[in-house]
């Protein structure tokens, strides 16, 4: 279920919060230029992802306020001096904001066609992305993950977002590290929790907390998931993207030879070890077992010098 | 989980049925490698296979492979597809113990083999793939499968069972030398060739050379033939090996039956000279011999010690040989009891040759160290010092005290020959003990010594003399009787030393004689022990030239005694 859930989402989503949205900057030097030029729904648009590129720069909220004020977008308007005025009660333009701001409140009770004040809904988000955050359950429609979407998407504001995003980047991090720790540990880990590997790093990856070696981890995943599901032909090539995103990890290596001997292709795959994990063990006994496939002497003598090589005790 | 299989089965003679069972300990199979252990010795692998084939039998044999030729036979048809850790879902990091155990093999055993100076050796691994341990061993023998057995049976569960009986039974069991029991008898043994052998008394011992497999067994049933005559022999010193007829029966004590004739009688032990004797024992005889050997260090091959004791339980009448030299303790008279058995005739050993006399172990003593006190009095009254360390022209001349003599100790080295010899070194120290005091007077064509415009005293007193006299390569002449040595030697010496005023001395080094003697000494040396010594001896010392005063005062002569202890070798 997990699975199909995972599958339902985008292959490459776009970062929702931190420095992947964009530069702050920048964005908030756009939103003045366009805000001067009197373009406000330019302005607001630029200003928001601002404040989602850095949600602790608490003036981009102001400046969002002015411009959704000005581009009639009284609901939104309000809304963030509401944020802004929540999070900054010591700024010296707290009294001019705490004017313009009650200004919005009245424009907007006189204002038609306006939409809803969003703060009910998003109290209910944040509930669901805690909830789901200490149940661990990250990723999926209902997951801590999809609800930091949603909020972001529906326009929720605030320094509090950053916090989230980080906290939601260190719980898929950690549990993507699990998984992968796990099998490297030689654990049998269920296809479900393989398949969960990928999501979990593509949610780092939106909230800015990817690890150095998260498309290796990505590409080992599915091969992992492929490979549980006997999709040998498809498990091969995912092995061969993480080993050559990340070369010092050697058991993407073995894990290419293993998805090409569980294929059928013994030589392909002792040739694969042979080539980086010489004299580690699962080479050796593949050394055996083709050898053996040639002749019974060949795999005698094979059999003999791994005995001896690696069984027979060393003189103290 | 024993299973006892019968496999194999042959006899030596009527009286003999030989069994060896195999035990079928493991079904798995295990697998004997052999490598070569140093470069170009692969023929040894072959060599070793070929040893291992032989100490292999039965059911042991069957279970085992030897050699990567049978290895390859025992993996035709095995294709290995499945490789654990690689099919299926499970992982390791070390695959080896599940892929061998999956072959259907119970252990391997890894052997390097060869050859050096020392003769064959083996370094053994024992790998068991269920826990994936191994253990190692190393054995060292000139004989190749006591070098290989050593090593496998140290790290490979290889005893094998030997039954022994015998009938009658109550005999007893040696193998290869070594007491096991009596008869009937079940005992472990090491897999490999083994003399057994079985002793009865008044029965005609019998003798096997049995090869017992790894985990095999071998039963030994003996019919015991009785026999009319009987050997008891016992000899010292402890470890003494006993033969008859050149077959080792045993050490320190044999009884036993022996068939009528004549035999070789021979014993030998480290250290000490082969004894060896023909006898003729005859029907319803019985030998009795009592041996101490001698040490190969005695001067003849003489023996000390022979006593003929009285009969044991089957009391027959021993003749104690003539001529012989009975011990320093003589057996208990020979005793003719009766029995209810015929009693045989008593045998007549030969006499035995002489050992060495007193005289004769004093006179060996060739070379000796000896320590002890000497006493030397001056006949004159004179003693004449140099200045010491200084060109002073200061001497002392006599004794103004009544005291005379010096008490001090000696050492001496010396070798000897039958009658001649020599006193290679010899080093005595001499003192004063009771108060002395000498007049000082001057080098000749000298005037008294003045020191810082002073004029030394012509009296000191009171003085400490400390005199060292050495004397070396003085000619020896010695008789020895009995435990007693009467010897006299002489030649030159050199008597050096201080002589110095204790209190408030002006002639702050004091003086020292330098003078060359003539000495002699003769005495008398009294052996005890071994080679220890007590002796005592008179000393006389002649002045033959040194230093004289202005005055013509020169040293005098002394004479003197000596006693102490000495070592002799």
């Amino acid at each position: 279920m997990l699975a199909l859930a995972c599958s339902a989402l985008p292959a490459f989503a776009e970062a929702l919060v931190g420095p992947g949205v964009g530069n702050a900057d920048t964005l908030v030097s756009e939103g003045s230029k366009l805000f001067n030029r009197k373009d406000y729904a330019g302005a607001s648009a630029n200003l928001l992802k601002a404040t989602r590129a850095s949600p602790a720069t608490l003036s981009t909220y102001l400046q969002l306020a002015r411009a959704s004020l000005l581009d009639k977008q009284l609901t939104r308007a309000c809304y963030a001096y509401r944020v802004y005025l929540k999070a900054s009660p010591d700024t010296p333009d707290r009294k001019k904001a705490s004017a313009e701001s009650d200004q919005c409140d009245r424009q907007l009770k006189m204002a038609k066609g306006q939409p809803p004040d969003p703060t009910p809904r998003y109290v209910e988000l944040r509930a669901t992305f805690f909830s789901t955050l200490e149940k661990g359950e990250l990723v999926g429609v209902s997951g801590a993950a999809q609800a930091l979407r949603q909020l972001v998407q529906e326009g929720f504001l605030g320094p509090e977002l950053g916090e989230m995003a980080s906290k939601l980047g260190a719980a898929v991090v950690a549990q993507a590290d699990g998984i992968f720790k796990r099998v490297l540990a030689l654990e049998r880990v269920p296809t479900a929790d393989l398949r969960a590997g990928r999501p979990l790093l593509e949610v780092a990856a939106e909230v800015g907390a990817s690890p150095a070696d998260a498309k290796a981890r990505m590409a080992f995943f599915d091969g992992l998931s492929e490979l549980a599901e006997r999709g040998f032909a498809k498990a091969e090539p995912a092995f061969a993207e993480a080993a050559k995103a990340d070369p010092s990890n050697k058991e993407y290596v073995f894990y290419r030879a293993l998805a090409l001997f569980q294929g059928g292709e013994r030589f392909a795959a002792l040739k694969a070890l042979e080539a980086d994990l010489k004299d580690d063990p699962r080479t050796q006994v593949l050394r055996v077992t083709v050898a053996l496939g040639h002749s019974p002497e060949n795999g005698a003598a094979e059999l003999e010098k791994l005995l001896f090589t690696t069984r027979f005790p060393q003189d103290k | 989980m024993l299973g006892v299989t019968s496999v194999l089965s042959w006899s030596r003679g009527p009286a003999v049925a030989l069994a060896f069972v195999a035990f079928a300990a493991h079904a798995e199979t295990t697998v004997w490698l052999v490598r070569p252990l140093y470069p170009g010795q692969e023929a040894l692998v072959e060599k070793t296979e070929r040893g291992l084939d032989r100490l292999l039998t039965g059911d042991a044999r069957k279970d085992s492979l030897i050699g990567a030729r049978e290895l390859a036979g025992a993996l035709k048809g095995k294709t290995g597809e499945e490789v654990p850790c690689l099919s299926g879902d499970a992982r390791c990091a070390d695959p080896t113990d599940a892929y061998v155990a999956s072959l259907g093999f119970g252990r391997v055993m890894m052997i390097m083999g060869g050859q050096d100076e020392v003769g064959f050796k083996f370094k053994v691994a024992s790998y068991d793939p269920r826990t994936g341990k191994s253990a190692l061993a190393t054995a060292t023998n000139p004989v190749l499968e006591k070098a290989l057995l050593g090593a496998v049976v140290k790290v490979f569960p290889a005893s094998a069972t030997l039954d022994v009986k015998s009938t009658p039974s109550g005999a007893t069991v040696y193998v290869d030398d070594q007491k096991m029991g009596t008869t009937p008898l079940s005992t472990q043994v090491l897999p490999g060739e083994h003399v057994v052998r079985l002793d009865l008394k008044l029965h005609q011992g019998v003798e096997e050379n049995l090869f017992i497999p790894i985990r095999g067994a071998a039963t030994l049933d003996k019919l015991l033939e009785k026999v009319t005559a009987r050997v008891i022999v016992t000899a010292s010193p402890a470890g003494t090996s006993i033969a008859i007829d050149g077959q080792v029966l045993g050490k320190d004590r044999v009884d036993r039956g022996i068939t009528p004739g004549d035999h070789t009688l021979r014993l030998t032990a480290d250290g000490y000279k082969a004894y060896e004797q023909t006898v003729t024992v005859k029907a319803e005889e019985q030998l009795v011999l009592d041996k101490m050997l001698e040490k190969i260090a005695a001067p003849e091959p003489a023996v000390k010690t022979v006593v003929i004791h009285e009969p044991a339980k089957t009391d027959v009448p021993v003749v104690r040989p003539q001529g012989g030299r009975v011990g320093p303790t003589p057996g208990p008279p020979i005793i003719a009891a009766r029995t209810d058995t015929p009693v045989p005739p008593a045998v007549v050993l030969p006499p035995l040759p002489k050992g060495p006399t007193e005289s004769e172990i004093t006179g060996e003593q060739r070379s000796y160290f000896q320590f002890g006190f000497q006493y030397a009095r001056f006949m004159g009254n004179s003693l004449v010092g140099r200045r010491w360390g200084t060109a002073g022209t200061g001497r002392t001349e006599t004794f103004l005290t009544p005291s005379r003599y010096l008490v001090g100790g000696e050492a001496e080295y010396g070798a000897t020959g039958q009658n001649f010899g020599l006193s290679v070194i010899g080093l005595t120290y001499l003192t004063n003990v009771e108060h002395a005091g000498m007049s000082v007077g001057f080098a000749k064509g000298t005037a008294q010594e003045v020191i810082d415009g002073v004029t030394g005293p012509d009296v000191i007193d009171p003085v400490k003399i400390h005199l060292l006299q050495l004397r070396a390569l003085q000619p020896l002449l010695r008789v020895c009787f009995w435990k007693v040595t009467l010897w006299v030697q002489g030649g030159f010496e050199l008597r050096t030393g201080q002589i110095v005023e204790t209190t408030n001395p002006f002639y702050k080094d004091g003086f020292m004689p330098l003078d060359v003697l003539f000495s002699a000494r003769g005495g008398f040396k009294l052996r005890l022990i071994e080679g220890f010594y007590l002796y005592g001896a008179g000393n006389y010392a002649v002045y033959l030239t040194g230093e004289t005063t202005d005055s013509g005062v020169r040293s005098g002569n002394t004479w003197g005694f000596n006693s102490g202890f000495g070592y002799g070798f």
